[in-house]
Formats: structure tokens, sequence, C-alpha cells
């Protein structure tokens, strides 16, 4: 015992060592520890900062167009007080914060002829226009959605299972309904005459880029008019189609994932054969994205992928032909027949705006859109005539 | 058992034996505590390093945005992107002033140039950039919609990339 003690005896003292040689640890350790916290929290803090003053800035002007466009009587009281500005509040905080809005009138013009109300749209997503073919249109496979309406100028023909079509169902002949849980929503379909192509294009107005006022003279014109002589393939993965207008005497195969073309409209005198998923379109003429001119009972144009065709399938002489499975594929195909297979795929009506649709004369302003949301302010300027036809000017995005 | 008797009872010190191990598990005991340091040290770099490659590419990501939605054409030759904005005095008519803005790779450097009715000025809104991409492309002009792909790299961390889709917002 006497022993021990006078161990722990010889052991007083070392306490202060360790404890300072905890601590040193201690220092070198918090000190880049908190160091780099207190880096990192301020860097998100500042990013996060002006991302939200962006975003808040942005959701103003967004709110002042939506308003410009949709309400009519709040557009006319600024069309009447030219140069006088008017403030918005917008219905809520977007990230809390509320940026100041402010509109203004800058000058006024009449317009005559077209433009004016409700620009009317394509309401059809799958579209055959052969009187003479059997079963023009067919629904085949199981499971697939058609969001939009149905036209046959002969017969439709809804075979396999599962189909749903929200939209209006016409035919001429005869309608055939075969399997089972097959829906026409409201329904039923309708029985009617032969009708035009609700909207058009002729080729014509593609293949000579010396026409003048045609879209391939436009297209010429700005640069963005591509020959393409015998079959053109496309192929990889997310390859981008040069925007503009493109005119192929031979087949156009389109393949690989991801493809993309934004602001391109493809013509074709022969066929169109588009596959893999993630396809991604916006025509550059308004409304058609794909024509083929080819005459044929088979197919013309095969979309056997998913995604977004932007605008509209046009075949008038030939079969279009879409056998995706399980994708989600948006357009109008108006084709001289159609034939879906495959199955549960879901098809959407794009957005195509027919030609010469709206009012008559009307009054047509250019606005300039103020939003500030803390130092970050976006002044954009748009020219807008009725509800249609808006263009934006400028779109600056700057500090104050 | 005298012997031990005398060995035990006049014991000051340790024994050469105690003395070695002590110095031995002391000796380990530090080299841990050295690794573990430095493993820290240089995990804090890293972290740093990367936080640093993550702020450039955000703060060049949010000026490239806020440009190339306001231009009306822009032409891209590699290295260089030239983005001409048009611009109104709010509420006034008149027309547009155009300021041309360049991004351009200088020496990992992702430089911004201003030039207008106002002069002009330069500031380098990211270093570490070793490369940029911009697509689809026209020849040299950029399209409405763009995707542009910036690489940020730093010897320590790697390359890190960063790609922004922006659709330009002015009527073609």
């Amino acid at each position: 015992m006497k022993h021990r003690a006078t161990f722990r005896q010889e052991e007083r003292g070392e306490s202060l060592p360790l404890a300072l040689l905890a601590l040193a640890t201690g220092i070198i350790l918090i000190g880049p520890l908190l160091a780099h916290l207190s880096t990192s929290l301020k860097t998100t803090a500042a990013t996060q900062t002006t991302l939200q003053r962006q975003y808040s800035s942005d959701a103003g002007v967004e709110f002042a167009l939506w308003k410009l466009v949709h309400d009519a009587a709040w557009r006319q009281t600024l069309l009447d007080q030219p140069g006088t500005v008017a403030s918005l509040t917008l219905p809520s905080a977007p990230n809390g914060d509320t940026p100041t809005v402010e509109v203004v009138c800058v000058e006024t013009e009449t317009q005559a002829g077209g433009g004016g109300g409700e620009p009317e749209c394509l309401e059809w997503a799958l579209w055959a226009q052969s009187s003479t073919a059997t079963n023009g249109l067919v629904i085949g496979g199981s499971g697939h959605t058609v969001n939009g309406g149905v036209h046959s100028n002969r017969d439709l023909k809804i075979n396999g299972s599962g189909h749903t079509i929200y939209g209006t169902a016409e035919y001429v002949r005869n309608l055939t309904i075969l399997g089972s849980g097959n829906r026409i929503v409201p329904g039923p379909a309708v029985q009617t005459t032969v009708q035009p192509f609700p909207i058009t294009w002729d080729i014509n107005e593609f293949n000579d880029p010396n026409q003048p006022g045609s879209w391939a003279a436009q297209a010429q014109a700005e640069g963005k008019y591509y020959v393409h002589n015998g079959t053109w393939n496309v192929t990889g993965s997310g390859t981008v189609i040069p925007e503009g207008l493109h005119y192929c005497t031979g087949k156009v195969n389109f393949s690989g994932s991801g493809l993309r073309g934004y602001n391109v409209t493809v013509v074709s005198l022969s066929t169109i054969d588009v596959s893999g998923s993630g396809l991604d379109f916006t025509p550059y003429v308004p409304g058609l994205s794909f024509f083929s001119t080819r005459a044929a009972s088979t197919n013309v144009v095969s979309i056997s992928g998913s995604g977004n065709t932007g605008g509209t399938v046009f075949a008038p002489n030939g079969k279009i032909s879409l056998t995706g499975s399980g994708g989600v594929i948006t357009g109008a195909f108006l084709g001289n027949e159609i034939d879906i297979n495959g199955s549960g795929a879901t098809i959407n009506l794009a957005e195509v705006e027919l030609p010469g649709s709206g009012g008559s004369s009307i009054v047509c302003g250019v606005y300039d859109i103020r939003s500030t949301s803390g130092s970050t302010v976006t002044t954009v300027r748009m020219r807008g005539c009725g509800d249609g036809d808006w263009q934006v000017l400028s779109w600056q995005v700057g500090s104050s | 058992m005298k012997k031990r008797l005398l060995l035990g009872t006049g014991q000051n010190g340790f024994t050469l034996v105690e003395t070695m191990i002590s110095t031995a598990i002391t000796a380990l005991l530090l080299g841990a505590l050295v690794v573990m340091l430095y493993q820290f040290n240089n995990l804090t770099r890293l972290q740093q390093d990367s936080l640093t490659l993550s702020q450039q590419l955000q703060t060049a990501g949010v000026l490239l945005n806020r440009d190339v939605v306001g231009a009306s054409e822009g032409t891209f030759d590699g290295t260089t992107l030239t983005l001409n904005i048009p611009s109104y005095p709010f509420g006034q008519t008149g027309s547009a002033q155009v300021t041309t803005v360049t991004y351009s790779l200088v020496g990992g450097n992702l430089v911004r140039t201003t030039s207008g009715a106002g002069g002009s000025s330069s500031v380098t809104v990211a270093r570490h950039i070793s490369s940029w991409q911009i697509e689809p492309l026209q020849g040299t002009q950029i399209s409405t919609t763009v995707r542009i792909t910036l690489t940020s790299a730093l010897a320590r961390r790697g390359s890190r990339s960063m790609t922004l889709t922006i659709t330009r917002r002015l009527s073609q």
C-alpha cells in the first residue's frame, strides 16, 4: 500500500501537460474545421441569395407577361395611358421575396387583320386522311393512351385491349372495337363525313430556296437551309440536329437516344425512320416537325421511340407507324393512314396553332416590364397584339 | 528470496524493458496522431478545393445565364463566346442599345468583357476553368437553346463539369 501511494504521489502534476496536449490537438483540428465550415456557409448563403433574387425577379416578369397576355382589361388600361407606369403585386412571394414589378406601355399601333382573339389549335392527335384504305386508322397492341382527337376518313379500328382515347373520335364508314377495356372519353365515337386535313403543307414550300416567299427561301436567307442528297443517317446518343429546315431527297434515318433538334423541320421525299428514346424536337416551320411526301401503303414515317416531336408529323400520301412501348410521344400525327402498335404508349397532342386563326383588327402595344428583387433588376421589352403573337424584344438581367 | 526482496524493495525506477515498451507505445500513438493530422489536413484542403471549384462554376453559370437569355445573337469560336444584348431605357421610345458581352478563356480564367455606349470593362468571373464547350452551333452561331459545359480543374482535386441548358428569350 505504501508503495502504491508513493507511485501515485509521483504522478502528481502530469495532468496539466496531458490537458495541454489535448487542448493543442483540439486547436489544430478545430481551426481548419471551423474555417472550412465558415467558408462553406458563406458561399452557400451568397449563391443562394443571388439565385433567389434572380428567380424572384424572373417570377415578377413572368407574372407581368402572363397578365399582359391574358388580362385584356388591364392591358387596355395600359394602352389607353401610354407612358404611365403601373405597379403589379404578385399573388404570392416567391422564395419569401416580393419583387417590385412595374409595367408601362411605350408605344401603340393599330394592326389590321389576323392575330386577334385566342389562336385556334389543332385538336387531332391522330388523323388518317384516306377515304379508300380499309382500316385507315388502327390502334393496336395494348394499353395505349391517346390524349387528343382521333379522326379517320374511312375506318377506325381499335384492336387489342386497354386503350383509352381522351378526345373526340370520328370515323366515316366503319368503327371496329375489339378486345376489352377500350374506352373513348367522353365518347362515343362519332360518324362523320370525309374531311380535308385540318392543317397542310406544300412540298413546293420546301424544295426550292429560290422560290420567293417560300420557307426554303426564308431558311436560306437565315443560313438555315440544308439539303441532304440521298439517304441521311443520324446516329449516336444525344446528337443535335442543326437548327433550320432540312430537305432530304432520300431516306431519313434517326437513331440513338436523346436525339435533339431545336427549331428543326425535316422534309423528306422518301421515308423517315426515327428510333430511340428521349427524342426532343421543336419545329422550325411553325407546327411542322417531320414531312414525308412519299406515296405508299406501307410505312413512310416510322417512330419507334419516345419523346417529343414538338409539332406535326405529316405524311399526306403514306402511312405513319408508331410502335413505341411504354413511352410518351408528343406530336400530331397526320397521315394517309395511321397504325399504332406496341404497348403502353402515351400519345400526347402537341400544341399546333392553326394558321389564319384569330380575329380582325387589333391594337398592338410595346410594353416595358421592370422587376426588381434586391439588387437584381430584370428589364424586358415586349411587343404584343391581343392574346397571341407576342414578341420579346429585349430581356436584360442586371444590377441596380 | 532475499535477493528478490531486495530488488523489490529497492526499486526506484523503470526497468529497461518497461521503458522500451512505453517508448514503443508512445511512438505508435504519436505516429497515429501525426498520420491523423496529416490526413485531416489533406481532407480539409480537398474540401476547400472542391468548394472552390463549385463556387467558380456557380458564379460563371449565374452570369452566363443572365447574358445568354437576353442575347439576340451569339457566336462561339471555341474559346470566345460573343453575345449581343439589346436593351431599351425603361419606358422610353427609341432604338435598342446593344451591349456586346464576350466570355473568353484566358489562362484558365473565364473573363467577361462588356462593351457598349458606356465604354468597356473586364472582370474575371471564374478561375480554374480548364475547358468549355457550347452546342449546338451553326457554323459559329449559337442556337436558340444552347448547352454550355464548363469544366473546372485543380491539380489536387481533378476535374468537375457543369452543364447549363439556356434558352434565349428573345423572339427570333
